[in-house]
């Protein structure tokens, strides 16, 4: 994993926003319909070059494919791994939000009834949840037509060919277009496990292992081209006000101690220094004050057996946590990629802005040991020119950070 | 007006959202229908009376009535002059911000925003369809109007502790450049009609004891509505309306007035504002006490720096804004702490009060980005930020 030895390099979370085309294809598939593939196919291969190409164009140094083969950052694989079953929500989940459908009974200090969070649907939210009118307005990114998946039979890989034709989509846009880096970004086992519930293995660790040992499959292979592997894990952070709400904080550290442990234990024959983790509160406009708070969880982030990590850090509501590293030490071989744009808001991030939010992590933890990265995915932000002048104001915001770090 | 002397105080800009039983009458009588002069009177006093309890309960210092009985920050104030008439728009008119540099960079992006926010109300409200132009001499008729604000936050108010209350008003030189003029020979006989008039409004604001807040988003906005202009051509103009803004208040104790800019355009790119640098020597000139500005969102947040150079003249007090109105994320407490202990290390703490970056509901009647239920838990954050800010500068 390259480092920023002489400037601060710049990457993003992975999602961009998708060519009409694409968007159209990824939309028929994800509600069963069909589609020209071959166009699909072909779009797929032409966007791809074009977007590493304007990633570099704007200054981006650790590049990606922007995600635009999946449906989404997690339920691609639905597509690709076997032994998942599509149903109602309704049965999928039951009349209680997942953590409570598994035997976990004391409920959270939310303030919320529960009757407020029984029935709820997948995602709940709880900040957003206080807010009827609110919650409305905002528009599910995952939802499936009321549809969604739980693990049915033994986990296998039903279309590898899938995830061999992503490397090879991006190995070629790369090999053209020479970026700095390349980093392709796969679903982490906790999520994996926190979004298709189980109702095959025997309990949740067998399950876990299980997850483990498929999708290891993905993450050697992304290895192997020579990326760097971003494994998406909003299960230690976002977890704590969706589906694991209703647990405390003390129980929440436990379930993501065996997200981690699982994690370690998908990544045993991977290079560390190959991969770098997501961490982030959920990638929606709401309230977010019931997120958990950074420092409730990074202890056991740390633990997960990677180079990088990626953290949510420019939005309003975990600006502040960049603090939390005048006590804590980033451990040896670390580095920090702070989120310092915010895809929450259409805003445009001043580069002088986005300037002081590195260089306060450089200073606190070492020049060579951060990163610029955006908080999270900018998908879902209207059209790329939006999502790229975002993306520029990160390159610009680190050239003048570089230049006050290295002066 | 009361400053941050033992601790940081708290305020707000101004506007708060409109209750369900309040907007269709305010919508009434913006639309020149008929409704219940006495009911929409009553059901404002109520709605002033909640507003004001509620910033209270949040832990706002210095209040006001959350201009509940205001259609807009600026709309209201046409029925509160004589010498104006509401034309019809001409056809093909686009609104001036259209014309502006930023719908001109990101023309989908603002044709979008503007979209998904028609069915809310729209970003522009009820104007659009018509032009207030003025026809003949100007004059104050708000008197009655004004004495009904100031009534309402007088009865609100009572028994509820709070360190200062303000009514906002707006700025008589924003009131000239926006509107027509068909009837004086000269833009400088029309400004001067308008501050004449204007002054009404805010003496009797001062004389009841309230501090007047000037709102004047066209100092900084000018220059993104006029891409033809350089910012020096665009400081020219702003140091015009300075003086026209000094005149209309000329004789009113700076104490007893705070400043308000911004810059119009809430969720946007933005990438082309008049920077804070480039205007804020010029604020300062204007003869009030305080000065509200934005600098909690990703586009100004940075520049509390240009107090590192410009020194903040003795008997000023800074309002930045340390909460956006522009995001559904509440600001963490330690962040608005964060941004509170920026500006008193520069300033000093005592010239500091804590604010927002504008109006949660700048229009009663059109779509705003934050939900009226979120203010709330920012107006909390900012209380709570407060609270952080003063235990790190006075310990």
């Amino acid at each position: 994993m390259k480092r920023s030895t002489d400037r601060i390099l710049t990457t993003h979370t992975g999602s961009l926003p998708l060519p009409e085309l694409v968007r159209r294809g990824l939309a028929a598939k994800r509600h069963g319909e069909t589609y020209d593939q071959a166009a699909h196919n072909a779009a797929l291969t032409s966007g791809i070059g074009a977007v590493v190409r304007q990633q570099i164009e704007v200054g981006v140094d650790i590049v990606d494919d922007g995600e635009l083969s999946k449906t989404s950052w997690n339920d691609y694989v639905v597509h690709r791994v076997g032994g998942l079953e599509r149903m109602a929500r309704s049965r999928a989940h039951g009349a209680a939000p997942w953590s409570v459908a598994r035997g976990i009974v004391r409920p959270r200090e939310t303030g919320l009834a529960r009757s407020d969070i029984e029935g709820a649907p997948r995602h709940f939210r709880t900040d957003i949840a206080e807010f009827h009118d609110l919650a409305r307005s905002q528009s599910d990114a995952h939802d499936n037509g009321g549809m969604a998946y739980v693990c049915a039979g033994p986990l296998n890989w039903r279309d590898f060919a899938a995830v061999e034709t992503d490397i090879a989509r991006l190995a070629a846009a790369a090999a053209t277009e020479h970026p700095h880096e390349v980093f392709m970004s796969a679903l982490s086992p906790g999520c994996f496990a926190r979004f298709f519930r189980n109702e095959y293995y025997s309990d949740e660790e067998t399950y876990l292992q299980a997850v483990a040992d498929v999708m290891r499959r993905e993450y050697q292979m992304i290895v192997a081209a020579g990326f760097v592997l971003q494994l998406d894990c909003p299960d230690l952070a976002s977890g704590a006000n969706t589906d694991y709400a209703d647990l405390s904080v003390k129980q929440f550290r436990k379930v993501i101690e065996q997200h981690i442990e699982c994690l370690n234990y998908a990544l045993k024959t991977i290079p560390p220094e190959q991969v770098r983790i997501h961490i982030c509160w959920g990638n929606y406009e709401g309230p977010h004050h019931r997120d958990i708070a950074l420092s409730d969880v990074i202890d056991i982030v740390l633990k997960a057996n990677v180079t990088g990590i990626t953290i949510e850090s420019a939005n309003p509501r975990h600006g502040h946590e960049w603090k939390i590293w005048q006590e804590m030490k980033l451990p040896d071989g670390k580095i920090l990629f702070p989120g310092v744009i915010d895809d929450t808001t259409y805003f445009i991030e001043h580069p002088e802005l986005v300037a002081e939010r590195i260089v306060r992590f450089a200073k606190l933890v070492g020049k060579e040991n951060v990163i610029a990265c955006t908080d999270c995915g900018l998908r879902h932000l209207l059209d790329a020119s939006l999502a790229f002048a975002k993306l520029y104001a990160l390159a610009e915001g680190a050239r003048l950070a570089s230049r006050e770090l290295w002066n | 007006m009361k400053q941050s002397t033992e601790r940081i105080l708290t305020t707000h800009v101004g506007s708060l959202a409109r209750s369900d039983s309040l907007t269709p009458l305010l919508r009434l009588r913006e639309e020149g229908q008929p409704y219940d002069r006495d009911e929409l009177a009553r059901v404002v006093r109520e709605s002033v009376a909640q507003v004001v309890r509620k910033q209270v309960e949040t832990g706002i210092d210095i209040i006001t009535d959350g201009e509940q009985g205001k259609s807009g920050f600026f709309s209201y104030i046409i029925e509160r002059f004589n010498g104006f008439e509401r034309k019809p728009a001409a056809p093909g008119t686009v609104r001036p911000r259209a014309a502006g540099r930023e719908y001109l960079s990101f023309p989908e992006y603002y044709a979008w925003s503007e979209r998904i926010a028609e069915p809310f109300g729209g970003r522009s409200g009820g104007r659009g369809h018509s032009v207030d132009t003025c026809t003949g001499p100007v004059s104050y008729r708000g008197h009655e109007a004004v004495q009904a604000d100031i009534a309402n936050l007088k009865a609100a108010t009572k028994g509820l502790t709070h360190e200062d209350v303000f009514i906002p008003a707006i700025a008589s030189s924003y009131v000239a450049a926006t509107f027509a003029n068909e009837y004086y020979r000269t833009q400088e006989e029309y400004e001067q009609a308008i501050s004449n008039a204007m002054r009404e409004e805010y003496k009797a604001i001062v004389d009841a004891g309230f501090i007047l807040q000037i709102d004047d988003p066209r100092l900084v906005t000018y220059y993104m509505m006029h891409p033809e202009l350089s910012v020096t051509d665009c400081r020219k103009w702003a140091a015009e309306r300075v003086d026209a803004i000094n005149d209309s208040i000329r004789g009113i104790p700076p104490e007893k007035i705070r400043f308000h800019t911004c810059y119009s355009i809430d969720v946007g790119p933005r990438i082309h504002e008049m920077d804070l640098k480039d205007i804020v020597d010029l604020m300062l000139k204007i003869n009030a006490g305080a000065y509200s500005f934005e600098a909690a969102n990703p586009r100004h947040e940075h520049e509390y720096h240009v107090f590192e150079q410009v020194k903040l003249p003795a008997g000023k007090i800074l309002i930045p804004g340390v909460i956006s109105h522009t995001t559904n994320l509440v600001e963490h407490p330690e962040l608005v702490a964060e941004r509170i202990v920026r500006f008193a290390k520069l300033v000093g703490r005592e010239n500091v009060i804590a604010g927002a970056d504008c109006g949660f509901a700048a229009s009663a009647l059109r779509f705003n980005d934050t939900h009226p239920s979120v203010a709330w838990l920012k107006f909390s954050a900012l209380a709570e930020g407060a609270r952080l800010a003063t235990r790190e500068l006075w310990r």
